[in-house]
Protein backbone atom coordinates (compact mmCIF):
# COMPACT_ATOMS: atom_id res chain seq x y z
CA UNK A 1 0.00 0.00 0.00
CA UNK A 2 1.21 3.46 -0.84
CA UNK A 3 2.02 5.59 2.18
CA UNK A 4 1.30 9.27 2.68
CA UNK A 5 5.02 9.95 2.16
CA UNK A 6 4.91 8.14 -1.17
CA UNK A 7 1.99 10.28 -2.31
CA UNK A 8 3.82 13.42 -1.17
CA UNK A 9 6.87 12.35 -3.17
CA UNK A 10 4.78 11.94 -6.32
CA UNK A 11 3.12 15.31 -5.68
CA UNK A 12 6.49 16.99 -5.17
CA UNK A 13 7.87 15.51 -8.36
CA UNK A 14 4.89 16.63 -10.44
CA UNK A 15 4.88 20.10 -8.87
CA UNK A 16 8.45 20.54 -10.11
CA UNK A 17 7.03 20.22 -13.64
CA UNK A 18 4.95 23.42 -13.32
CA UNK A 19 1.77 21.78 -14.57
CA UNK A 20 -1.48 23.73 -14.57
CA UNK A 21 -3.95 22.62 -11.89
CA UNK A 22 -6.20 20.73 -14.35
CA UNK A 23 -3.34 18.80 -15.96
CA UNK A 24 -1.67 18.27 -12.59
CA UNK A 25 -4.77 16.59 -11.10
CA UNK A 26 -5.13 14.29 -14.08
CA UNK A 27 -1.44 13.33 -14.30
CA UNK A 28 -1.24 12.86 -10.53
CA UNK A 29 -4.17 10.43 -10.56
CA UNK A 30 -2.58 8.60 -13.49
CA UNK A 31 0.75 8.34 -11.65
CA UNK A 32 -0.88 6.99 -8.50
CA UNK A 33 -2.85 4.38 -10.47
CA UNK A 34 0.14 3.32 -12.56
CA UNK A 35 2.45 3.04 -9.55
CA UNK A 36 -0.18 1.15 -7.53
CA UNK A 37 -0.58 -1.37 -10.31
CA UNK A 38 3.19 -1.88 -10.64
CA UNK A 39 3.38 -2.39 -6.88
CA UNK A 40 0.53 -4.86 -6.56
CA UNK A 41 0.45 -6.76 -9.81
CA UNK A 42 4.17 -6.82 -10.49
CA UNK A 43 5.25 -6.73 -6.84
CA UNK A 44 7.62 -3.81 -7.32
CA UNK A 45 8.71 -1.63 -4.41
CA UNK A 46 7.58 2.00 -4.43
CA UNK A 47 10.96 3.41 -5.58
CA UNK A 48 11.07 0.89 -8.45
CA UNK A 49 7.49 1.54 -9.51
CA UNK A 50 7.92 5.30 -9.23
CA UNK A 51 11.10 5.21 -11.29
CA UNK A 52 9.47 3.08 -13.97
CA UNK A 53 6.51 5.44 -14.15
CA UNK A 54 8.82 8.44 -14.39
CA UNK A 55 10.66 6.74 -17.25
CA UNK A 56 7.34 6.03 -19.01
CA UNK A 57 6.38 9.69 -18.70
CA UNK A 58 9.86 11.05 -19.36
CA UNK A 59 9.05 12.35 -22.83
CA UNK A 60 5.72 13.93 -21.87
CA UNK A 61 7.13 15.61 -18.78
CA UNK A 62 10.30 16.87 -20.44
CA UNK A 63 10.67 20.62 -19.89
CA UNK A 64 10.55 22.58 -23.12
CA UNK A 65 10.22 26.23 -24.16
CA UNK A 66 6.55 27.21 -23.97
CA UNK A 67 6.63 29.14 -27.21
CA UNK A 68 9.09 30.62 -29.66
CA UNK A 69 8.46 34.03 -28.10
CA UNK A 70 8.46 32.92 -24.49
CA UNK A 71 11.26 32.30 -22.01
CA UNK A 72 9.03 30.16 -19.85
CA UNK A 73 9.71 26.43 -19.70
CA UNK A 74 6.81 24.03 -19.33
CA UNK A 75 6.26 20.27 -19.58
CA UNK A 76 5.86 18.93 -23.11
CA UNK A 77 2.36 17.57 -22.35
CA UNK A 78 1.30 21.07 -21.27
CA UNK A 79 2.83 22.60 -24.37
CA UNK A 80 0.75 20.34 -26.60
CA UNK A 81 -2.44 21.51 -24.91
CA UNK A 82 -1.32 25.13 -24.89
CA UNK A 83 -0.44 25.19 -28.57
CA UNK A 84 -3.85 23.74 -29.41
CA UNK A 85 -5.46 26.54 -27.40
CA UNK A 86 -3.22 29.14 -29.07
CA UNK A 87 -4.16 27.85 -32.50
CA UNK A 88 -7.85 28.16 -31.70
CA UNK A 89 -7.38 31.67 -30.29
CA UNK A 90 -5.50 32.76 -33.38
CA UNK A 91 -8.19 31.34 -35.64
CA UNK A 92 -10.88 33.29 -33.80
CA UNK A 93 -8.80 36.50 -33.84
CA UNK A 94 -8.03 36.04 -37.55
CA UNK A 95 -11.73 35.53 -38.32
CA UNK A 96 -12.65 38.75 -36.52
CA UNK A 97 -9.78 40.63 -38.20
CA UNK A 98 -10.97 39.54 -41.61
CA UNK A 99 -14.54 40.65 -40.90
CA UNK A 100 -13.38 43.99 -39.45
CA UNK A 101 -10.97 44.55 -42.35
CA UNK A 102 -13.80 43.95 -44.82
CA UNK A 103 -16.09 46.35 -42.95
CA UNK A 104 -13.33 48.98 -42.98
CA UNK A 105 -12.84 48.51 -46.70
CA UNK A 106 -16.51 49.11 -47.45
CA UNK A 107 -17.54 51.61 -44.78
CA UNK A 108 -15.03 53.33 -42.52
CA UNK A 109 -17.73 55.01 -40.41
CA UNK A 110 -19.43 51.76 -39.50
CA UNK A 111 -16.01 50.28 -38.81
CA UNK A 112 -15.15 53.11 -36.42
CA UNK A 113 -18.24 52.44 -34.32
CA UNK A 114 -17.62 48.71 -34.16
CA UNK A 115 -13.92 49.14 -33.40
CA UNK A 116 -14.78 51.67 -30.68
CA UNK A 117 -17.26 49.26 -29.14
CA UNK A 118 -14.66 46.47 -29.22
CA UNK A 119 -12.02 48.61 -27.52
CA UNK A 120 -14.55 49.70 -24.89
CA UNK A 121 -15.44 46.07 -24.27
CA UNK A 122 -11.77 45.24 -23.82
CA UNK A 123 -11.31 48.14 -21.39
CA UNK A 124 -14.35 47.15 -19.33
CA UNK A 125 -13.14 43.56 -19.25
CA UNK A 126 -9.74 44.77 -18.06
CA UNK A 127 -11.28 46.94 -15.31
CA UNK A 128 -13.40 43.96 -14.24
CA UNK A 129 -10.24 41.86 -13.90
CA UNK A 130 -8.36 44.54 -12.00
CA UNK A 131 -11.22 45.26 -9.61
CA UNK A 132 -13.00 41.93 -9.13
CA UNK A 133 -10.52 39.30 -10.26
CA UNK A 134 -7.45 40.59 -8.45
CA UNK A 135 -5.34 41.04 -11.52
CA UNK A 136 -1.93 42.43 -10.60
CA UNK A 137 0.05 44.88 -12.67
CA UNK A 138 2.77 42.30 -13.25
CA UNK A 139 0.15 39.93 -14.59
CA UNK A 140 -1.13 42.65 -16.90
CA UNK A 141 2.45 43.23 -18.00
CA UNK A 142 2.79 39.53 -18.80
CA UNK A 143 -0.40 39.69 -20.81
CA UNK A 144 0.85 42.71 -22.76
CA UNK A 145 3.98 40.76 -23.71
CA UNK A 146 2.15 37.53 -24.36
CA UNK A 147 3.89 35.40 -27.06
CA UNK A 148 0.83 35.57 -29.31
CA UNK A 149 0.73 39.37 -29.11
CA UNK A 150 4.47 39.56 -29.74
CA UNK A 151 4.03 37.33 -32.77
CA UNK A 152 1.32 39.65 -34.08
CA UNK A 153 3.47 42.70 -33.40
CA UNK A 154 6.45 41.23 -35.20
CA UNK A 155 4.32 40.29 -38.19
CA UNK A 156 2.87 43.80 -38.20
CA UNK A 157 6.33 45.37 -38.12
CA UNK A 158 7.33 43.22 -41.07
CA UNK A 159 4.21 43.71 -43.15
CA UNK A 160 3.40 47.38 -42.57
CA UNK A 161 6.54 48.81 -44.16
CA UNK A 162 5.95 46.39 -47.03
CA UNK A 163 2.45 47.72 -47.70
CA UNK A 164 3.90 51.21 -48.02
CA UNK A 165 6.62 50.04 -50.38
CA UNK A 166 4.28 47.92 -52.50
CA UNK A 167 1.62 50.60 -52.86
CA UNK A 168 4.30 53.35 -53.00
CA UNK A 169 1.86 55.92 -51.80
CA UNK A 170 1.81 58.89 -49.51
CA UNK A 171 -1.40 57.56 -47.94
CA UNK A 172 -1.60 57.52 -44.18
CA UNK A 173 -1.08 54.11 -42.54
CA UNK A 174 -4.61 54.46 -41.19
CA UNK A 175 -6.01 54.03 -44.69
CA UNK A 176 -4.93 50.42 -45.14
CA UNK A 177 -7.43 47.77 -43.98
CA UNK A 178 -4.52 45.47 -43.16
CA UNK A 179 -3.35 47.77 -40.37
CA UNK A 180 -6.79 47.68 -38.80
CA UNK A 181 -6.83 43.94 -39.06
CA UNK A 182 -3.68 43.79 -36.91
CA UNK A 183 -5.27 46.06 -34.30
CA UNK A 184 -8.44 43.96 -34.23
CA UNK A 185 -6.38 40.77 -33.99
CA UNK A 186 -4.54 42.12 -30.96
CA UNK A 187 -7.70 43.34 -29.16
CA UNK A 188 -9.57 40.07 -29.80
CA UNK A 189 -6.57 38.13 -28.53
CA UNK A 190 -6.45 40.16 -25.33
CA UNK A 191 -10.18 39.66 -24.75
CA UNK A 192 -9.70 35.92 -25.18
CA UNK A 193 -6.72 35.89 -22.80
CA UNK A 194 -8.83 37.63 -20.18
CA UNK A 195 -11.66 35.21 -20.80
CA UNK A 196 -9.33 32.24 -20.25
CA UNK A 197 -8.07 33.95 -17.09
CA UNK A 198 -11.67 34.12 -15.81
CA UNK A 199 -12.09 30.40 -16.48
CA UNK A 200 -8.70 29.71 -14.85
CA UNK A 201 -7.44 27.97 -17.98
CA UNK A 202 -3.70 28.14 -18.59
CA UNK A 203 -2.78 30.37 -21.52
CA UNK A 204 0.68 31.32 -20.23
CA UNK A 205 -0.56 34.32 -18.27
CA UNK A 206 1.18 33.52 -14.98
CA UNK B 1 -13.76 6.10 -18.12
CA UNK B 2 -10.72 7.99 -16.89
CA UNK B 3 -7.32 8.41 -18.55
CA UNK B 4 -5.46 5.52 -16.97
CA UNK B 5 -8.46 3.23 -17.39
CA UNK B 6 -8.60 4.05 -21.12
CA UNK B 7 -4.93 3.10 -21.62
CA UNK B 8 -5.42 -0.17 -19.74
CA UNK B 9 -8.66 -1.03 -21.54
CA UNK B 10 -7.08 -0.40 -24.93
CA UNK B 11 -4.16 -2.64 -23.97
CA UNK B 12 -6.50 -5.33 -22.66
CA UNK B 13 -8.81 -5.33 -25.70
CA UNK B 14 -5.94 -5.49 -28.17
CA UNK B 15 -4.00 -8.00 -26.04
CA UNK B 16 -1.12 -5.56 -25.62
CA UNK B 17 -0.93 -4.69 -29.34
CA UNK B 18 -2.08 -1.12 -28.83
CA UNK B 19 -0.09 0.73 -26.21
CA UNK B 20 -1.34 4.26 -25.94
CA UNK B 21 1.25 6.73 -24.73
CA UNK B 22 0.06 9.19 -22.15
CA UNK B 23 1.48 12.04 -24.17
CA UNK B 24 -0.79 11.17 -27.04
CA UNK B 25 -3.83 10.33 -24.93
CA UNK B 26 -4.34 13.44 -22.79
CA UNK B 27 -3.92 16.09 -25.51
CA UNK B 28 -6.35 14.05 -27.62
CA UNK B 29 -8.88 13.79 -24.79
CA UNK B 30 -8.68 17.53 -24.19
CA UNK B 31 -9.11 18.26 -27.89
CA UNK B 32 -12.17 16.01 -28.08
CA UNK B 33 -13.54 17.76 -25.00
CA UNK B 34 -13.00 21.19 -26.57
CA UNK B 35 -14.70 19.95 -29.76
CA UNK B 36 -17.74 18.79 -27.76
CA UNK B 37 -17.28 15.11 -28.67
CA UNK B 38 -16.74 14.10 -25.04
CA UNK B 39 -17.50 15.77 -21.74
CA UNK B 40 -15.67 15.47 -18.45
CA UNK B 41 -16.92 14.92 -14.93
CA UNK B 42 -14.60 15.32 -11.96
CA UNK B 43 -15.10 13.02 -8.98
CA UNK B 44 -13.22 12.80 -5.71
CA UNK B 45 -11.68 9.35 -5.31
CA UNK B 46 -9.56 8.65 -2.19
CA UNK B 47 -8.89 12.37 -1.80
CA UNK B 48 -7.80 12.77 -5.41
CA UNK B 49 -9.64 14.43 -8.26
CA UNK B 50 -10.41 11.99 -11.02
CA UNK B 51 -11.64 13.15 -14.40
CA UNK B 52 -14.11 10.80 -16.07
CA UNK B 53 -14.75 11.21 -19.77
CA UNK B 54 -18.14 10.51 -21.30
CA UNK B 55 -19.40 10.69 -24.87
CA UNK B 56 -21.78 13.57 -25.60
CA UNK B 57 -24.82 13.07 -27.86
CA UNK B 58 -22.81 14.58 -30.68
CA UNK B 59 -19.95 12.24 -29.79
CA UNK B 60 -22.23 9.20 -29.94
CA UNK B 61 -23.38 10.21 -33.43
CA UNK B 62 -19.77 10.70 -34.51
CA UNK B 63 -18.82 7.34 -33.05
CA UNK B 64 -21.55 5.58 -35.04
CA UNK B 65 -20.47 7.32 -38.25
CA UNK B 66 -16.79 6.55 -37.70
CA UNK B 67 -17.57 2.92 -36.90
CA UNK B 68 -19.55 2.57 -40.13
CA UNK B 69 -16.72 4.16 -42.09
CA UNK B 70 -14.16 1.89 -40.48
CA UNK B 71 -16.25 -1.24 -41.09
CA UNK B 72 -16.69 -0.30 -44.71
CA UNK B 73 -12.94 0.39 -44.99
CA UNK B 74 -12.04 -2.98 -43.45
CA UNK B 75 -14.62 -4.72 -45.67
CA UNK B 76 -13.14 -3.12 -48.79
CA UNK B 77 -9.60 -4.04 -47.75
CA UNK B 78 -10.69 -7.62 -47.09
CA UNK B 79 -12.34 -7.80 -50.49
CA UNK B 80 -9.14 -6.56 -52.16
CA UNK B 81 -6.89 -8.99 -50.29
CA UNK B 82 -9.23 -11.92 -50.90
CA UNK B 83 -9.06 -11.51 -54.67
Amino acid sequence: MMTKENLTEIEKYLKSKNLSSVVFAEVYDHFVMQISELMYKHENSFPEAFLQTKVNWQNELKMVKADLFSFKRIAKIEKGLLQGRFKRMMMIASGFSLVFGTIFYFDQHVYLYIQGALIMMHLLFLIYHFVFRKMSLSEYQKMAFHPLLLRNLLLMLLILPLTNIIFSTTKNLWEFPLNHMFVTFSVILQIQLLNFRTKKINVLMV
Amino acid sequence: MYGYQITQRAKELTEGELEMTEGALYPLLHKLEADGIIKAEVQEINGRSRKYYLLTDNGKKQQATQEDEMRSYVFNLKTIFDI
